[in-house]
């Protein structure tokens, strides 16, 4: 307990030490100067992480109380973040010069992530309760999607381009509905095909998991197969398709950076603007809040599904 | 009233239960009996159309069960298997509620059976209707799943090895129990097992089964005192049989009334196998005899046991 203390403690002061350095140099260095984050600050940041996490690990805290300590590790920082005790740093300070820039990326990362998850959600559950139910479908429903799975993003999103910019010239009204070869069409039919294999095999599986005498119980009862699957085999599922939903959203957070190469915008166009502008601020203006949108997406992923499954009586 | 007619079954050409023909009586307990993979299982799931036979039918008061749509015929039948299946998301209230609910009764009504099951069932000391099935013990558990399969009143429960799982004592309990509310409801009960004692002690009307088919069926006095070939005397236990056979009757078919013995006397209801050991552990070759109320009623003597 007392490591997981100091391990909690670490990162926050190197976070604070950080901050306090970078008001110096503001201080001294010209308006156009900005600091930034050094290698060496980074590793212990990473460190001081690493050892919180292990330290939990050795816990072997549930998932709430993992929830907890991680709000825990957050919270300071997010504290220091509002106060403006980073305000000289110089992530902070590009967010200070593209506050509204931001917010519509960010606004935009969320709808390309949401417009990829729906439909792979809507998709990915009925594919995967047939491939529990059909064994013949299911061999080639899982290689199909572990196959597209391999296909770099990049590749998927280039091979994406040309049918959907020949299916807008040849339809206007596919044009008219905001369909085109870039932007966000491409991008969320390639999530939605990334997310597929992680929805449908955590389905297959969450389903195979039910204990056989609880289905036969169900069945010899009197349960139409609908009832079963919904009263009986869902519910018992629900652990593993949370877990499946977990890793396709942490997924698609991900990827849907790498959308912004074909016009799709969200973080990752800030982020591959400083790339391409060689200015590290920027890349961490975009890259940060995608990591931090991932790990909540799995800490509250994880807390759902450490939820008692209960139904309402 | 359960007659299977000349009912077979093949799974890929594999004959499990082939030709078997068998009346259990209304109101009566009758039990399947066999080692794994005699057919017993696979001829209790014909009943609720969880297995329809190959050939031949089987009837519930006459009539065929495939006149029922499977869902309405499984909602009349009270199913228990040895797993319990219970479901492990529900809680104790919500799983013996499950076919009420899907024959759509009223809440209040479901509330009430409940209390009466959980009364029947002795389940009612403590707190138990919240729990979830992994907060209860094996014998908890399996007497909800009871509680369960009676929950809608059905006039037939089907028991697949309900008892196979738990402990000698926990089903002797179970086994009295099981009993006590047959004695109370006068459900008929198509009854599975693989345990001889469980099947003398429960059953009225046993069926012996090997490999699919069946062998000799009667009262289990009957395969004791006659067993049919030598595969049902060895099944029956071979010369231990004897004493289960004595597990049939109790002290009061061998009585000598009046007649008084010296020393610790053994309630009327005592069945004949105990009292045999009783002889032995005591090293004596007679026992007294009292009435339910204590009154002594006359003598048990050694050389009764062997001849009646």
């Amino acid at each position: 307990m007392a490591a997981l203390a100091a391990a909690t403690v670490l990162p926050i002061a190197c976070v604070w030490g950080i901050g306090l350095d970078a008001a110096r140099f503001a201080q001294t260095a010209s308006a156009t100067a900005r600091g930034s984050i050094a290698a060496g600050a980074w590793i212990a940041i990473l460190a001081a992480y690493l050892a919180m996490a292990e330290a939990a690990r050795r816990l072997a805290l549930r998932a709430p109380a993992r929830a907890a300590v991680a709000a825990l590790a957050v919270t300071p920082v997010a504290i220091l973040l509002a106060a403006g005790g980073l305000d000289h740093l110089g992530v902070i300070e590009e967010y200070a010069i593209k506050r509204d820039v931001f917010a519509e990326a960010l606004a935009r990362h969320g709808q390309i992530v949401a417009a990829s998850f729906l439909p792979a959600l809507a998709l990915g559950l009925p594919l995967g309760v047939l491939a529990r139910r059909s064994a013949r479908m299911r061999g080639p429903l899982l290689a199909t999607l572990g196959i597209v799975q391999t296909i770099p993003s990049i590749a998927l999103f280039g091979l994406l381009m040309a049918p959907l910019s020949g299916l807008a010239a040849a339809a206007p009204w596919i044009a008219a509905l905001g369909i085109r070869g870039v932007g966000l069409a491409p991008a969320a039919i390639a999530l939605t095909l990334y997310s597929l294999l992680p929805i449908v095999r955590n389905t297959e599986a969450g389903l195979a998991g039910v204990s056989p005498a609880a289905i036969d119980a169900a069945q010899g009862m009197g349960m139409s197969r609908r009832q079963i699957l919904i009263q009986v085999e869902l519910p018992l599922a629900l652990p593993v398709i949370l877990s499946g939903l977990r890793i396709t959203l942490v997924q698609a957070v991900g990827l849907a950076a790498v959308a912004a190469l074909i016009g799709a915008g969200g973080l990752g166009a800030i982020m591959f603007q400083g790339l391409f502008a060689d200015a590290g601020d920027l890349i961490l203006l975009g890259a940060l809040p995608i990591v931090a949108l991932a790990v909540a997406v799995d800490v509250l992923f994880r807390l759902l599904a450490s939820l008692p499954t209960r139904s309402a009586a | 009233m359960i007659e299977f007619r000349n009912a077979s079954k093949s799974f890929d050409g594999r004959p499990v239960v082939e030709d078997l023909s068998l009346t259990i009586a209304a109101g009566t307990v009758g039990v399947l009996i066999g080692t794994s993979g005699a057919g017993k299982s696979t001829a209790l799931r014909m009943v609720n159309r969880l297995v329809e036979p190959s050939a031949g039918e089987v009837r519930i008061g006459g009539v065929p069960v495939r006149a029922f749509r499977p869902e309405e015929l499984r909602r009349r039948i009270g199913y228990v298997i040895q797993s319990v299946g219970l479901f492990p998301h529900w809680t104790v209230e919500r799983n013996m509620a499950t076919v009420p609910r899907l024959l759509g009764w009223p809440r209040r009504r479901i509330e009430a059976r409940i209390d009466e099951l959980l009364h029947l069932l002795r389940l009612d000391s403590g707190e138990l209707r919240g729990r979830y099935p992994h907060q209860l013990s094996g014998g908890q558990q399996q007497r909800v799943g009871v509680a369960r399969a009676l929950a809608a009143d059905p006039d037939l429960l089907l028991m697949d090895e309900p008892f196979g799982a738990l402990d000698p004592i926990t089903r002797a309990a179970l086994q009295d129990e099981l009993l006590r509310v047959h004695r109370a409801t006068g459900k008929t009960i198509l009854f599975v097992t693989h345990d001889i004692d469980e099947a003398i002690k429960l059953g009225q009307f046993v069926a012996l089964l090997d490999r699919g088919r069946l062998v000799q069926a009667g009262p289990p006095r009957e395969l004791l005192a006659a067993p049919a070939n030598d595969f049902v005397r060895d099944f029956v236990g071979g010369e231990e049989r004897g004493l289960k056979l004595l597990g049939t009757e109790t002290a009061a078919s061998r009585l000598r009334r009046g007649e008084r013995v010296e020393g610790e006397p053994v309630p009327v209801s005592l069945s004949l196998n105990r009292a045999l050991a009783l002889m032995v552990v005591r090293g004596v070759d007679r026992l007294g005899v009292v009435g339910e109320e204590g009154a002594p009623l006359g003598a048990l003597h050694l050389a009764d046991l062997a001849h009646p």
